[in-house]
């Protein structure tokens, strides 16, 4: 059995360290349900020790979830993911690397070609509150605490939080560009404050020219030469090549899976979809393409059968998420499925257009282009840079390539940017695309703003109108 | 009426007169919604630079229609003054990309509200570096030749230059105004200073530095407040209404100088005297190099250094910082602002209001609260 | 064919039967208690006052918050599409729905057919529902039925700038503190509660016919200020009280189940 650090700094990483070798645990096991393991206190008593603190953290249903025939293979892809992330980033950590915490859409190939240690401040919050029953919720209350306003975006607070308590390892640098917004900006401001450490931005243009794409050029240089500052050495191109090679087979995995999303029935099921964007900050690592990859196989494999993801019988409805997820409640999506039915296709913070293209590795300039062009089209920097109507657009383009019954518009309560475009978007995809569109207000991290709950019963309520 | 009178009453007149004035002989008027528009470059241009309030609205139900309670009521409030007519009078309209809540507000503009025939988008960078500066300056020079394609084809430098100095010139008068009110026998209250502030963004300079000269003369000459019970700075969100600090000082205390970016703020850095006929240059500098505002990141310690400054030099009791409910920016800004000063030694406020002022009976018992706490006497 | 439609919401428990497609019996029972008993009394109290016993109906159906506590077999119809049918059944060319509810708002955009094309529910805050309306009437000591007689013309109106349940009650002492006489505050709050409804129903829309449903339509006070903001008249009368039309629907839409 694994040794987990008990270092207080590694709290939350050694949580999902124990979850994912946990979850590895039970799915070896030939059941669908934990109930066929005589439930979950029996199973508690029958698991190894190691895990039982961490059983009663993680969401029942999650793993009821994950133990379904159709869930299984994706959820050993995530887990393995999972475990993966967390070996890298306490490698890291032994090795004495500076860490740098970083908005989820950054390019982190120099930081990996550098031996900084990259951390997702926004998949701290993410992660956590998927796994586990309390999500977050920690970490949030902890920066409320300290006189924080509750609507700054719980996918920093959570993490914000945790720093707070001491659960993560100390930070050398923090690491933001100018988007998707000004409460993250403000968060990271306070952190690298709090931390006394640098923190480096990057800035983002407002448009997608020529014009655009040379001054993000000139972003990524900075970056490069701010990160080597810290790093105290040069970057090695070929060291680079290595992982933009990563990195440009993970984008090139979701684009192909996106384009199989388009398929009727979709093969592809739902309850993992938060868990795609999180592993995205993983772009440019072996194990991020390794995800992708593996994920793009498992639903080629159901495409290439013609099976769909939703119980036989039932009609499938295609269903777009216009903000996005949320992640607090995973098997929400599964039972979204299995009760009505109801596929998932694509949302804001998956989307990627499809000239993203791949970064080409010739040369160092060439790569530096292209994680410059990439930054720019990573799925919210793109819709929150620029005017309205490039989100908006976006949607309309979706509803209609992916054949899409119905638009989601549940609106996280922190994004102000979606609130303010909300009318405009569903207004454009009733004109264009001729579908209705459902608005309700949750928190995406959040549990207790919008119950799961209450959110089925929102969507029961939709349903019933089909 | 003196030239005091006229800039003291002119923010919260039914009608501005300047504007119907200016438009019956043919004026065109450019509004703009933040304090990094270059004012100055469309004043060369002839024509009269707006500075856009929500003064007095009082109801969001317009714009309730494409925003949400979670947008800040100034933002819905500034919307709401869009749908239901009262910037019929604009042109044009410079947007930024201050903070979300405004800037989303473009598409909205563009196709809801018709009146405006032109609108413009001017884009700035995020943090002040020098390729944030490039991109700021090509962002204007853009701007400059759209104000000179859509308005003003004989657009010279000189016309630039002209304008720098006038707005330089209300700089200067509006750092008289504030140097004035440091001493203790303070020559006027705040919320009048306020509104004299306010009244530069709703008129032409060049009339306004006529009555600000006049009206500085006017202030020379008074008594002077001396039974206060504290002096008072106000920082936080855009403040466009002398109410909240008439509460303040109906309370006892009088409001000696402020962080606001409608109020000192807009009035700090002059630009300088263009060299080789580079004036849009120079306008852009003044602007970007300015004390940031709390939406630029990596700057904190600047915000800081800068409140600290001007509330010492005009000394202050203690300081009020409001911020408008869901304005991201200053809710954390002012958090972290009151974590620093008050270690050192300065009492500080952080007060939510709306836009609207409601709920003033919540508030007058937080200011009280605040007051007593700092109180001289 | 006789029906019953039983309708659990925040505040109220409304149950119908009905006999060839019109109400003969009714019951509106207020959430006092334990949702399980008082579900069962106010559906035994309305099949009594139609002089039947519940074995009688072979039709049942619910609808609401509340629906798992109705103990009959279509309990959980969905109350958009309860609404809906019963709107149609009230009006059948109501094109737009307005459902003022204990705790929710809700717009609903019918086509001709009487077929739901979107809806909006309002967002979590009790303001413009009937619980603001209680908490508003407790803090002027008046009933609710007294405010909703009291129509003011708009400039006689104390300005309300809040729609937060929360604030309003601050806003009305202060009011009332000012010397403001009670008439006025009343006037001010409905016309504020008629802005705020207005402003959902302009987000998807105003298409007449509009049909008004719900508990608050019984005000008249918050109904005129709806007309003011909205520029249009509102269809007031409908063949049940108000407030049954989503039970109404419920026992409709038990109807078609059964029928399909």
């Amino acid at each position: 059995m694994a040794e987990y650090s008990d270092r207080k700094d590694r709290t939350v990483t050694t949580w999902w360290q124990i979850t994912a070798d946990l979850a590895k645990y039970i799915l070896s096991q030939d059941i669908n349900h934990l109930d066929d393991w005589g439930g979950k206190e029996v199973v508690r008593d029958i698991l190894p020790e190691v895990f039982q603190k961490n059983f009663d953290m993680i969401q029942t249903d999650l793993i009821n979830c994950i133990l379904e025939e159709k869930n299984k293979e994706t959820a050993q892809n995530f887990v393995n993911n999972i475990g993966s992330y967390v070996d890298e980033m306490h490698k890291g950590l032994d090795a004495g690397n500076k860490v740098c915490y970083h908005y989820f859409i950054h390019s982190i190939e120099p930081m990996l070609a550098l031996d900084i240690v990259p951390i997702c401040f926004e998949v701290l919050s993410g992660l956590t509150a998927a796994l586990y029953t309390d999500g977050c919720e920690e970490g949030i209350d902890a920066i409320e605490g300290e006189g924080y306003p509750d609507h700054l975006c719980s996918s920093n607070k959570g993490a914000a939080g945790f720093l707070l308590k001491g659960y993560l390892p100390k930070p050398d640098m923090f690491l933001k560009g100018a988007n998707p917004c000004d409460a993250s900006n403000r968060i990271y401001e306070w952190a690298a404050h709090k931390c006394k450490v640098p923190l480096l931005t990057t800035e983002t243009p407002y448009y997608f020219n020529e014009r655009a794409h040379r001054f993000m050029i000139g972003e990524t240089r900075r970056l490069v030469a701010n990160l080597e500052k810290i790093a105290g050495k040069k970057i090695d191109e070929g060291r680079l090549r290595e992982y933009v090679e990563y990195g440009n087979e993970a984008v090139d995995y979701i684009v192909k899976i996106q384009e199989l999303k388009k398929m009727v029935p979709c093969p592809d099921t739902g309850w993992h979809r938060p868990a795609d964007t999180i592993f995205m900050c993983q772009i440019g690592t072996p194990h991020g393409a390794k995800y992708f990859r593996d994920l793009y196989g498992i639903v080629k494999k159901r495409a290439d059968k013609g099976e769909g993801v939703v119980p036989e019988g039932k009609k499938e409805r295609r269903l777009a998420w216009g903000y996005t997820w949320e992640c607090f409640d995973l098997p929400f999506f599964n039972w979204l499925e299995n009760e009505h039915g109801a596929i998932y296709t694509e949302d804001t913070l998956s989307y990627f257009p499809a000239d993203v293209g791949k970064v080409d590795t010739t040369n160092m300039e060439t790569m530096i282009e292209g994680l410059a062009w990439r930054s720019m089209q990573m799925p919210m920097a793109r819709q929150t840079m620029s005017f309205s109507d490039v989100w908006i657009n976006d949607f309309v383009h979706i509803c209609k390539a992916f054949k899409v019954d119905a638009l989601i518009l549940g609106g996280h309560m922190a994004c102000k940017h979606y609130w303010a475009l909300n009318k405009l978007m569903s207004d454009k995809v009733k004109e264009k695309a001729g579908i209705p569109t459902l608005r309700f207000e949750f928190d995406m991290m959040d549990k207790r703003f919008t119950s799961p709950a209450e959110l089925k019963r929102i969507m029961n309520d939709f349903f019933a109108t089909f | 009426m003196t030239a005091l009178e006229e800039l003291k009453s002119l923010p919260e007149r039914d009608k501005n007169p300047y504007i119907a004035k200016w438009k019956e002989t043919g004026g065109r008027i450019v509004g703009y919604t933040c304090h990094y528009a270059p004012a100055e470059i469309i004043h060369a241009a002839g024509i009269f630079p707006y500075r856009m309030e929500a003064r007095g609205c009082s109801e969001t139900g317009l714009a309730d229609v494409y925003y949400h309670r979670f947008n800040c009521t100034y933002s819905r409030c500034l919307l709401q003054e869009g749908l239901s007519g009262k910037y019929d009078f604009l042109d044009g309209l410079c947007f930024l990309n201050g903070c979300e809540q405004i800037r989303r507000m473009y598409e909205v503009w563009d196709k809801h509200i018709s009146a405006t025939d032109y609108q413009y988008m001017v884009t700035l960078p995020h943090s002040i570096y020098d390729a944030g500066f490039e991109w700021y300056l090509d962002e204007i020079m853009r701007f400059s030749e759209k104000i000179r394609s859509d308005f003003a084809p004989r657009l010279t430098a000189e016309d630039l230059a002209r304008s720098i100095d006038i707005y330089n010139e209300s700089k200067r008068l509006v750092a008289d105004l504030y140097e004035l009110r440091k001493a203790d026998k303070v020559p006027i209250k705040g919320s009048d200073a306020l509104r004299i502030v306010l009244a530069a963004g709703i008129m032409r300079r060049e009339r306004f530095n006529t009555l600000l000269k006049d009206a500085l003369n006017e202030i020379r000459k008074a008594d002077g407040i001396s039974d206060y019970k504290a002096r008072v700075m106000v920082g936080g969100s855009e403040l466009d209404n002398p109410q909240l600090f008439e509460m303040i000082e109906d309370l006892g205390a009088v409001i000696v100088t402020d962080t606001l970016c409608s109020g000192s703020r807009s009035f700090q850095d002059l630009a300088a005297t263009p060299k080789n006929g580079n004036a849009v240059e120079a306008i852009a500098r003044s602007y970007y190099f300015s004390n940031p505002c709390p939406r630029m990141m990596g700057h904190f310690e600047q915000r800081l250094a800068y409140t600290e400054k001007i509330a010492k030099e005009a000394n202050v009791d203690g300081i009020i910082l409001q911020k408008i409910v869901f304005c991201d920016n200053h809710a954390v800004d002012s958090t972290m602002l009151a974590d620093e000063l008050e270690p050192k030694g300065i009492p500080v406020l952080n007060l939510d209001r709306d836009h609207m002022l409601s709920d003033t009976g919540r508030l007058r018992t937080r200011i009280e609260a605040f007051i007593e706490r700092i109180s001289r006497r | 064919m006789l029906s019953l439609g039983c309708d659990v919401g925040t505040m109220f428990t409304k149950t119908v039967v009905m006999d060839n497609g019109n109400v003969i019996a009714h019951d509106i029972t207020r959430n006092n208690g334990t949702l399980k008993e008082l579900v069962e009394a106010s559906i035994h109290s309305a099949v009594s006052r139609a002089g039947l016993s519940l074995d009688d109906i072979k039709v049942r159906g619910g609808t609401g918050m509340g629906d798992k506590y109705i103990r009959i077999e279509h309990a959980n119809q969905g109350i958009i599409k309860s609404l809906a049918r019963g709107s149609f059944w009230a009006l059948a060319g109501a094109r737009t729905v307005v459902d003022l509810g204990g705790l929710s708002t809700t717009i609903i955009s019918l086509n001709g057919a009487g077929k739901v094309i979107e809806y909006r529910t309002s967002d979590k805050c009790a303001s413009g529902s009937g619980f603001f309306l209680e908490l508003a009437a407790q803090a002027l000591e008046l009933t609710v039925e007294e405010m909703g007689e009291t129509v003011v013309p708009p400039e006689e109106c104390a300005h309300m700038s809040t729609q937060c349940a929360v604030f309003c009650e601050s806003e009305i002492v202060s009011h009332i503190n000012d010397g403001i006489e009670v008439k006025s505050i009343v006037g001010g709050i409905n016309y504020s509660l008629g802005s705020g409804i207005a402003t959902m129903i302009n987000r998807l829309g105003a298409i007449p016919a509009i049909l008004i449903t719900g508990g608050v339509a019984k005000s008249r006070g918050v109904v005129c200020a709806l007309e003011k903001h909205l520029g249009v008249e509102v269809v007031k009368s409908v063949p049940a009280d108000h407030q049954l039309i989503a039970a109404v629907g419920a026992a409709l839409c038990a109807r078609d189940v059964q029928q399909s």
